[in-house]
């Protein structure tokens, strides 16, 4: 038996739309790539927007002129993934044969499924139903003999449906399904349209020959699929290999010793198992579960893939040489995040780094030191605001913008930040004397203002500074920097 | 008050003429200029003297001066920023950048170091900003190119006409270029000179210049990064700001002053020539002209029409035309219409020409002026610096193409261009632009889009309101943004297009008075200026302009000489009474003018019975009219004769036909001479003055001077009140009497061929479209009701083209037919031509036809013909072809399709034609409508009564002069019923009235002298299956 689970309104339940809500999705993406398009602009519709005469392919401001108070929402691909995952970890919870040839539509393989007990079909699909509801979502399940005619069972599924060979009757409801049901190309639909074929029964009264000769192998496998399919093997969905390795101890690691020794033995089994799907790791990711419930987790990033276990170790070491627990190690597990081993060498006679597993080891500590997110390479942001910038990691490729970059240097100037309030007399415009902290003294010299502004799209974030560069008697020279009203010491040169 | 500082003039402006580049108008800068106190400003755009005509009438009037200059793309990629000094100079820019334009693909410039030395005489050049050569040469660090640029600049241009520009925008490195700069100008002993090189007038600019960088990098504010400004100090700047920043710098101020002094250039002597005509030996262009048109005249009036009053008025106005210089320009006019007339094209002056007595007898006009009172100084008056203007009519399409280019042939190379239209950020246009930059969500442009129309005019609600509708809530943190940047960017040019028809022409190179660049349409050059700049200058522009009507009289009469029922064009009997009827039964669908909604809803209450009528008739339903209140006194004053009152006594003989109401420009012009003893020439200032619609400082300045006329002259000040209420009302959209005659008489003759030739009529305008109000599915059900048989598309009938089959049959042709190419069709009736069709099967071998064409072919019940309905032809001809002689394909089998059911050959007919000549879609759901009134029924009504009509929405209106109300025409199997949606109603259904294509209306019946009004209290939609697929088309909002 094989049962066919399909998720309606897909896109609408993966954005969590409740079921009852007058609500569309929209193509975000078709939009931004053409200024103006038509048609096709809504993608699905709920079922209470569908009863006000809302239907796929118009666009917002129709469907809207129809329904006032209609909800649009974008579509979110990484939400239907989401979806889509989770559709799939449910059914790999009832068997490990299964395909999905469309988002929200699985077909699952129950023949060689054991049922202890034996439930019936009918009571197997309403526990699906139930399993699929406790994560939020609806499915209509249908159970037949043939995997294509289990996903036309799930079309008059509501939510179960279960079709057997002897059941004609129930099979004739078939008929009325709109082609639709069956995902035909756009351009076959348009054909059959313009034919008048709108229905299963209507296309299974064609003769298969003559569709063939019209229609082509698109055609014939339309034909084939409205008759109820064939027996066919299915696109078995096959969960992606996991390179992690995973212990729980009956008595507790206390130690660094004994601890490496089990991440050597990981490292070790890891390691040949890339090697022999020609695979390097680019990243570790370990986790330790403690006596006392707690745990640790850390991602660390290999400066170079590599599947030489003495690297991987000496990362795992430097880091856990720093690492403080409150109890002793009750679970450990590490995983390896794999990658194609690099080809590619920027010099001729020389790696980009000398030593990269040297490299990452000092990252490593460096990070067990200062914190997560703390060390890695300052990059200054496009901006014009002085200052701005962000931390990336190291061993992450900085971002190479198209954008103009800032070729004038200057005297270097130590920074401070947070950047010091000053108070500050003008004479005629510029600045004479200045107090900030511990300073106070008269100004020999200024030279600015510079101006500088930015953001003004957003009251929000929007900036604006006047800066001077502002010299004392005793030879300092500061940076100072008017925004808002209040002066600020930003630093000082040399 | 501004300080006085010593002189200092900005030498490289930018304005949003460089298009994407600088964020004011010209105007905007100059004004500022002057405002700053500046006397001479040069603006210098990118690639063009787009803004400078602007520039200069805006500172003429505020009494500085706008100097001549661009930024010129290299061929190197950099831009070198050059002044006009002398004409020359000017001569040698504009061939310059033709030269460098023409070269390049649309949009691109490139000149080419050649060329720069070739035309080099007469400019100074300025070694630009960041964007620069120079810059360009220092960023590269190599300081050696920047000699050698520097000295082959000083080659090209001579040493003292190059100049080092050094900028201060209050950013912290610009010193060091500025340094590097100095020591150039050490160097190479080069004077510097200073500049802000503003992008735009003042700093409040700097937000639109930010969004123009984005679009100019396809990018977002937030992606935009160090694309955008620093600061917001690229604006213009006075002479004291200036000092202050370069206070250690002087020289580099009162270089700039050096450089204006060898400014000599103005564009008030742009050295323009119309081209004048070859005469034969013996003659002048005077005595020539003379000879034509008294040769003309003597053909033209007929009988004794040539009388003493049309020989006295012949002769003052070829007087005034020798003393004008303008003797040339009419033989040329004269010349081309000759040639248009001779290649058999159907042609008509249009305009003030008309007015003329020398132009109807030249063959340029058809209006008789002296029999129809026609005021000559419309046209042509003493005094007058601009060229008067003749506008030709031409049949839309391959006619009017074939002149223009004979155009570009006669006055080859570089006399001829069309005139520019400068294509500026409207509502639509603006929301898009600066809701992509701010990055606004894509639905709420779009749905903005979609709520506020092209030509719906949303002055009943405020743009915020709008934008709120369109789903930016009020506290959204890019509204104000948003608003600041569309208020801006609002009437800023966006890019160049071509003027509909305008040409301009000259004696010796065109390319040396304007530059001239290539058009999007293959074939054909613009020049950088629009009609208004062109006519502003003195550059003479003849309108060839396409008219749809003209197209279809012209193969109308065609068909009916062919079908051996000539028609008498020109020489109609004007007092057709079945004409005349059908004009007062407003059964004008397809006809010139009087055939829009206004219309029709006019012609009932007027009544015309003669042509004068027509005439009003065609003038009075315009926006000027409407606006001013002229309507219902005109008819009221139809209806009753003792309500006519002239304003002012002496305004009788001027106002008479008119019943007293100042309909027409000459009226006005009359007007003026009479009250305020204006002459011929003033009251064309006048009218001039307020058809441009560029500039209200202007029209207050006329309607000043007409004010103290009329106060000399002791008018009453009620009468005084009146006539410039009156003036006021339709100065914008004045209409010539001359031009209402012409008009008027195009659509007497389409009324005349409607009663007379209605197949030929028919045939023509279904032939002729895109045109006219209507679309194909109206113009058909038109053609039906007034007897006629239309026959679908047929592949043993059909030619291309619409064809009359008798005088009560017409037969589609394939030009019908969406997606079904016109060489398709050609093959098609070549292979008929050759031998008649056996069967389907033999036609599909013969003609091999792609499986779209069979589709549509077959859709469209074109193979009906061959035995089989449009599903069987469909199965047939989805057979691939079996070249295989010995395996036979199974097309032989009976189709197994069902015969289309009645709304689905509609859904078919709609898709592939958009038209059905089969029941109305109204008609397959009439069943299921309870309680509405169908069109033809609603007479039958009593006014006041409660009424719902239905119907498919074949015109949505708004116009500005409806005060935010608009005006629905829902068409049924009947006929067509309109109905008024007050504002209130159509905001709160807005969405509902634009989206939907077919509308169920209630409200109250309006029966007022013949005309059906339907009050709308409320607006559904009318949802039915059946209707669902009719993809029908509506004239909305144009």
């Amino acid at each position: 038996m094989f049962a066919a689970w399909r998720l309606p309104q897909f896109m609408l339940q993966a954005l969590k739309v409740p079921a009852q809500a007058h609500a569309v999705v929209l193509d975000g993406q078709s939009r931004k790539d053409s200024p103006k398009s038509e048609d096709g602009l809504l993608l699905c519709v709920s079922r209470p927007a569908e009863d006000l005469g809302v239907h796929v392919g118009m666009s917002a401001s129709q469907a809207m002129a129809r329904c006032p108070g209609i909800t649009s929402v974008y579509r979110d691909e990484a939400a239907e993934k989401e979806l889509q995952d989770r559709l799939l970890k449910c059914a790999e919870a009832w068997t490990a044969d299964f395909e999905s040839t469309h988002p929200g539509l699985c077909v699952l393989d129950l023949r060689r499924v054991h049922h202890r007990q034996q439930p019936s079909w009918l009571d197997q699909g309403l526990l699906m139903h139930q399993d699929v509801r406790e994560h939020g979502h609806e499915i209509c399940v249908g159970f037949a003999e043939t995997a294509d005619l289990a996903l036309l069972a799930s079309h008059v599924a509501f939510p179960v449906k279960v079709i057997r060979d002897s059941m004609t009757d129930e099979k004739a409801a078939f008929l009325e399904l709109p082609l639709t049901v069956l995902s035909p190309t756009v351009e076959l639909q348009h054909t059959l349209r313009l034919w008048g074929i709108h229905t299963l029964g209507e296309l299974k009264a064609l003769k298969r020959q003559a569709v063939g000769e019209r229609l082509g192998p698109a055609g014939l496998a339309l034909w084939d699929l409205a008759h109820g399919g064939k027996e066919r093997l299915l696109k078995l969905v096959r969960p992606p290999v996991h390179y992690r390795q995973d212990i729980e101890l009956e008595s507790g690691i206390e130690t660094l010793e004994p601890l490496m020794h089990v991440l050597r033995d990981f490292s070790q089994r890891l390691c040949s198992q890339l090697s022999l799907a020609w695979k390097a790791a680019s990243s570790l990711h370990f986790q330790l579960g403690f006596e006392d419930g707690s745990s640790h987790a850390k991602d660390l990033r290999i400066a170079e893939p590599t599947r030489d276990v003495e690297v991987l170790l000496r990362l795992l070491e430097t880091h856990l040489e720093s690492l403080k627990a409150s109890a002793p190690v009750m679970r450990i597990s590490l995983e390896i995040t794999p990658v194609n081993p690099s080809a590619a060498q920027d010099l001729l006679f020389d790696r980009g780094l000398r030593d990269p597993a040297k490299f990452a080891e000092t990252l490593s500590a460096l990070e067990a030191l200062l914190g997560h997110d703390r060390a890695g390479r300052g990059q200054l942001l496009p901006t014009h605001q002085p200052d701005a910038f962000v931390v990336t990691p190291f061993l992450e490729k900085p971002s190479s913008g198209e954008q103009p970059a800032e070729t004038h240097r200057g005297l270097p100037l130590l920074r401070f930040r947070p950047s010091w309030k000053a108070e500050v007399q003008l004479q005629d415009t510029r600045p004479v004397w200045l107090r900030s902290g511990h300073l106070s003294m008269p100004l020999t010299g200024c030279h600015g203002p510079w101006f500088l502004s930015g953001h003004w799209w957003d009251a929000r974030h929007a900036w604006a500074q006047e800066v001077w560069d502002v010299a004392s008697q005793e030879g300092g020279l500061y940076r100072l920097v008017r925004e808002k009203g209040t002066w600020r010491l930003e630093g000082r040169y040399g | 008050m501004v300080e006085r500082a010593p002189p200092f003039y900005e030498l490289h402006a930018r304005s949003a003429f460089s298009f994407l580049r600088g964020a004011s108008s010209p105007e905007a800068m100059v004004r500022q200029a002057a405002e700053l106190g500046m006397s001479h400003l040069v603006i210098t755009d990118r690639d063009g003297v787009y803004g400078s005509a602007r520039a200069h009438h805006e500172a003429k009037a505020l009494g500085i001066k706008a100097v001549v200059g661009a930024e010129l793309t290299i061929e190197c990629g950099g831009v070198l920023p050059v002044i006009v000094r002398t004409r020359e100079g000017y001569q040698n820019l504009c061939r310059m950048l033709t030269r460098a334009k023409l070269a390049a693909a649309k949009g691109q410039s490139r000149v080419t170091w050649d060329n720069l030395a070739a035309y080099a005489e007469g400019l100074s050049a300025l070694s630009g900003d960041h964007e620069g050569l120079l810059h360009r040469a220092l960023d590269a660090g190599n300081k050696q190119h920047a000699v050698t640029l520097m000295q082959r600049l000083g080659q090209i241009f001579g040493k003292e006409h190059v100049h080092l520009e050094i900028h201060r925008r209050r950013l912290r490195h610009e010193d060091i270029r500025l340094g590097a700069i100095r020591d150039l100008a050490a160097h190479l002993k080069l004077p510097l000179v200073a500049s802000n090189a503003p992008l735009y007038a003042t700093r409040q600019q700097r937000i639109l210049q930010d969004a123009f960088t984005c679009l100019r990098h396809h990018t977002q504010l937030d992606a935009a990064g160090l694309h955008l400004a620093a600061n917001a100090e690229a604006c213009l700047k006075s002479a004291t700001q200036m000092q202050g920043l370069f206070a250690d710098l002087p020289q580099a101020l009162t270089e700039t002053a050096r450089v204006m002094e060898k400014v000599e250039f103005g564009l008030e002597n742009l050295g323009y020539k119309f081209p004048s005509h070859p005469v034969p030996p013996g003659h002048d262009q005077d005595s020539f002209l003379r000879e034509r048109t008294w040769a003309g005249a003597r053909e033209r009036y007929e009988g004794d029409t040539l009388n003493r009053k049309a020989r006295e008025q012949l002769e003052r106005e070829l007087a005034l035309i020798s003393k004008l210089g303008f003797s040339g320009y009419f033989l040329v006019v004269w010349d081309i219409v000759r040639w248009i007339k001779e290649n058999g094209i159907l042609v008509q002056g249009r305009g003030s020409a008309a007015n003329s007595a020398v132009c109807f007898s030249l063959g340029i006009t058809n209006v008789e002026p002296v029999s129809n009172n026609l005021l000559f100084e419309r046209f042509l008056a003493e005094g007058r610096r601009s060229w008067p203007d003749i506008d030709l009519d031409l049949p839309s399409g391959d006619q009017r193409e074939k002149v223009i280019q004979e155009m570009y042939r006669r006055f080859a190379p570089y006399g001829a261009a069309m005139t520019a239209n400068v294509i500026t950020y409207r509502g639509r246009s603006a929301m898009r632009e600066m809701g992509k930059v701010l990055n606004l969500p894509q639905d709420v442009i779009e749905r903005f889009t979609d709520l506020y129309a092209n030509g719906d005019f949303p002055h009943t609600l405020r743009l915020e309101e709008q934008v709120k509708q369109a789903g930016l809530p009020h506290e959204h943190p890019r509204l104000r943004p948003f608003l600041s940047l569309y208020s801006m960017v609002h009437g800023l040019p966006r890019h160049l297009g071509q003027h509909s028809g305008g040409m301009v022409l000259c004696s010796k190179g065109l390319d040396g008075i304007v530059p001239l660049e290539p058009a999007t349409m293959p074939g054909r050059v613009v020049v950088q200026w629009d009609k208004d700049d062109c006519e502003d200058l003195g550059i003479i522009k003849v309108d060839f302009l396409g008219l749809g009507m003209m197209a279809v009289i012209e193969e109308a009469v065609q068909t009916s000489e062919r079908r051996g029922h000539p028609v008498p064009l020109h020489k109609f009997p004007c007092d057709d009474p079945a004409c005349y009827e059908l004009m007062r039964k407003a059964d004008t669908v397809g006809v010139f003018q009087i055939e829009s909604r206004a219309q029709m809803a006019t012609l009932p209450r007027m009544q015309p019975k003669n042509f004068y009528d027509l005439v009003v008739e065609v003038a009075i339903i315009r926006p000027g009219p409407i606006v001013g209140k002229m309507v219902h006194p005109y008819l009221r004053r139809r209806k009753d004769p003792s309500e006519i009152d002239y304003i002012d006594p002496s305004f009788e003989p001027i106002l008479k036909r008119t019943l007293g109401v100042p309909l027409f420009q000459e009226q006005m012009l009359k007007m003026a001479m009479v009250i305020a003893d204006f002459s011929g020439s003033e009251a064309e200032e006048l009218r001039r003055a307020m058809s441009f619609h560029r500039s209200e400082e202007r029209m207050d300045k006329a309607m000043a001077k007409l004010s103290a006329a009329m106060a000399r002259k002791k008018v009453k000040a009620d009468v005084q009140e009146r006539i410039r209420d009156s003036i006021r009302s339709f100065a914008l959209y004045g209409f010539p009497e001359s031009h209402a005659i012409s008009f008027a008489q195009l659509a007497f003759t389409s009324v005349w061929l409607k009663v007379h030739r209605t197949a030929e009529f028919y045939a023509a305008l279904l032939n002729c479209q895109p045109m006219g109000f209507y679309s194909c599915s109206t113009l058909v059900r038109d053609a039906k009701k007034h007897g006629l048989r239309i026959l679908p598309v047929c592949v043993c009938q059909s030619d291309a083209l619409c064809t009359v089959m008798d005088d009560e049959t017409l037969r589609l042709g394939f030009q019908q037919l969406r997606s079904f190419s016109s060489a398709a069709a050609q093959h098609l009736l070549r292979q008929r031509a050759a031998a008649p069709w056996q069967d389907l099967a033999d036609l599909l071998s013969r003609c091999q036809f792609s499986q779209r064409d069979k589709r549509v072919l077959a859709q469209a019940g074109a193979f009906n013909a061959l035995g089989h309905h449009r599903r069987s032809a469909l199965w047939e001809s989805a057979v691939p072809l079996h070249e295989d002689l010995f395996e036979a394909p199974t097309t032989s089998e009976t189709s197994p399709l069902a015969v289309m059911s009645d709304y689905e050959r509609l859904a078919s007919d709609y898709e592939v034609t958009g038209l059905t000549v089969g029941k109305h879609p109204m008609s397959l759901i009439r069943d299921q409508l309870c309680g509405i009134v169908k069109a033809t029924d609603l007479p039958l009504h009593r006014s006041r009564s409660r009424v719902a009509i239905a119907g498919m929405v074949i015109c949505r209106q708004r116009p500005g002069t409806a005060n935010g109300h608009c005006f629905i025409s829902l068409e049924d199997e009947t006929g067509v019923s309109n109905a008024f949606v007050p504002s209130t109603l159509f905001e709160s259904h807005r969405l509902v009235i634009t989206q939907e294509r077919f509308l169920k209306i209630h409200g109250e019946l309006q029966h007022q002298e013949g005309v059906v009004t339907v009050l709308a209290h409320g607006i559904t939609s009318l949802r039915y299956e059946q209707l669902k697929q009719a993809r029908v088309e509506s004239h909305d909002f144009r």
